[in-house]
């Protein structure tokens, strides 16, 4: 099975899901060989209220029942908010999402997301968070609190059985800078998305983590999520592991009572 | 891995030499033919990375025609030039009497604006000699630069301006995302010029802007292009394979539009 394991649902001017997208994104796989997408619904900017993540896990929900075989939703949360813990409850005990999606409202290391890593560990379910180590002004002044590899690599030490994967490799930001980082974080783990699609940034990847660390996603870079796979100089084995093997054991993991 | 067995494919999006900041492979010509043949790609547009950061582009492009002078037929050469250093008169010339088949300039590295007038001569003598002019929006990524790249991004309308300030000649715009609406007022003033787009920078998935581009401004105007060896072919065929598009418009876009950019005009 093929695994996108970091996709995303929108929505639309009213704050409604956005329907045709997610119906777009099912056809997109269809053509590309795209079994399953994780999706979450985040807020790129601004203050991040309880009712804002709620309203996007809600709309995650509404898209996962519109393709229940092709959708698998992530909770997005903010965890500096205290009723945090209480929607990932919800989300994931009550209605079965596979893991957490964060996004740059805190870094990773920063004491306030413990209460919900050690949820996550209780559960053995992944945490999926934007990251990325942009080397250019504008990109840092707009997300200063972007984490990184090296923010990564303090959260895993302090809790190596967390399932950290750190987001979109290809997001932009310099990835060989990541690598050294992470080379040194063997429990962290990495998916591919994002629109950098630089020959051999999968081998690399490969070559500095294992295959076992890598899983396939796309970010919405449909055609580039899949073609650098592709082409990375990968055994069968290893491209079977990336694009969908190593997140389906991840599942496998999961303790959620 | 061989997408199209049916499409002569003219890839208008390559490099053959180093770039200083991140090592690349297979980035020699031998490395280059070997990519083509694996992807089914008759030709390809070449470009020298080393020009770019050369403070004389002119190196770059000698260095670029006596590695690929074993194969003229399948490897077609952009010359490299910079209006504001000396001597590119001499070094346009030296390129057409060695064959380049266009000339790429890049505004971002090289510290002008398209629409200067130093620019301009350029251009001028590039319509004179007979070649087409081509630009890239960008060589990599800025979010990933390394601390002594650039930080600019060339915006699509410099071109288009610079296009319509000198309305007689041939432009190939690479490494752009071009993501106005179909009744953007862009498209019909692309449309009014010789004016070509490559691809590898859209996508036929999702917001598809690919296939806005190819009904707003014409398959005939699309040129593929895979950006290798910065980046990886496979996105490239992709695309042009999940593209909403008839065969015929899958035709152009593989290579004649690029046929008729570079073997007919």
């Amino acid at each position: 099975m093929v695994i996108d394991c970091h996709m995303h649902v929108r929505k639309k001017d009213d704050d409604s899901l956005d329907e045709a997208y997610c119906d777009w994104t099912v056809e997109a796989g269809d053509l590309l060989g795209i079994d399953v997408f994780c999706v979450s619904d985040v807020r790129l900017q601004g203050d991040l209220r309880y009712e804002d993540f709620h309203e996007a896990n809600e709309r995650v929900k509404q898209a996962v029942a519109r393709h229940p075989d092709r959708l698998w939703g992530y909770c997005f949360v903010n965890p500096g908010d205290p009723r945090a813990l209480d929607e990932v409850t919800q989300r994931v005990r009550d209605e079965g999402f596979v893991g957490v999606k964060l996004y740059h409202q805190y870094r990773i290391d920063e004491p306030v997301q413990e209460p919900l890593i050690e949820r996550c560990i209780e559960w053995q379910i992944p945490i999926l968070m934007h990251a990325g180590h942009p080397t250019d002004p504008a990109t840092r002044a707009r997300q200063p609190r972007i984490s990184d590899a090296s923010h990564f690599a303090n959260a895993a030490e302090r809790y190596p059985e967390a399932i950290f994967i750190e987001g979109h490799i290809g997001g932009g930001g310099d990835w060989e800078w990541a690598l050294k980082h992470l080379r040194e974080a063997p429990s962290v783990l990495l998916d591919t998305s994002g629109s950098v699609v630089d020959e051999w940034l999968v081998d690399r990847c490969v070559a500095e983590l294992g295959a076992d660390r890598l899983l396939f996603a796309t970010d919405m870079t449909m055609e580039g999520g899949v073609g650098k796979v592709l082409d990375a100089d990968l055994t069968e084995a290893d491209r079977t592991k990336i694009l969908g093997a190593n997140f389906e054991a991840i599942c496998a993991r999961r303790q959620v009572s | 891995m061989k997408y199209f067995e049916d499409l002569a494919i003219i890839d208008c999006n390559v490099f053959i030499g180093n770039w200083a900041f991140r090592r690349l492979r297979r980035n020699d010509a031998p490395g280059v033919l070997a990519m083509m043949d694996d992807f089914g790609i008759e030709r390809a547009c070449v470009a020298s990375a080393d020009a770019i950061l050369y403070k004389d582009c002119q190196a770059g492009n000698e260095k670029l025609y006596e590695e690929t002078r074993e194969a003229p037929d399948r490897l077609w050469l952009y010359a490299t030039l910079n209006p504001a250093y000396p001597g590119w008169e001499r070094d346009l010339a030296r390129c057409v009497d060695l064959g380049f088949k266009a000339v790429r300039l890049y505004p971002c590295y090289h510290g002008y604006q398209l629409g200067s007038p130093e620019a301009g001569k350029l251009i001028d003598a590039a319509i004179e000699a007979g070649l087409p002019v081509s630009t890239p929006c960008r060589v990599v990524d800025v979010r990933q630069r390394h601390w002594m790249d650039t930080t600019d991004n060339l915006d699509p309308i410099e071109l288009i301006e610079a296009a319509e300030a000198h309305p007689k000649g041939t432009y190939l715009l690479t490494e752009s995302i071009l993501s106005a609406d179909r009744d953007n007022d862009l498209w019909p003033r692309m449309r009014a010029l010789d004016f070509y787009v490559e691809m590898s920078r859209m996508t036929a998935c999702l917001q598809n802007n690919l296939g806005v581009l190819v009904e707003a401004l014409g398959a005939n105007r699309v040129l593929f292009g895979t950006g290798f060896p910065f980046k990886t072919p496979s996105p490239a065929f992709l695309k042009v394979q999940v593209l909403d598009a008839d065969d015929e418009a899958k035709s152009w876009i593989a290579g004649r539009s690029a046929q008729r950019v570079f073997m007919e005009k």
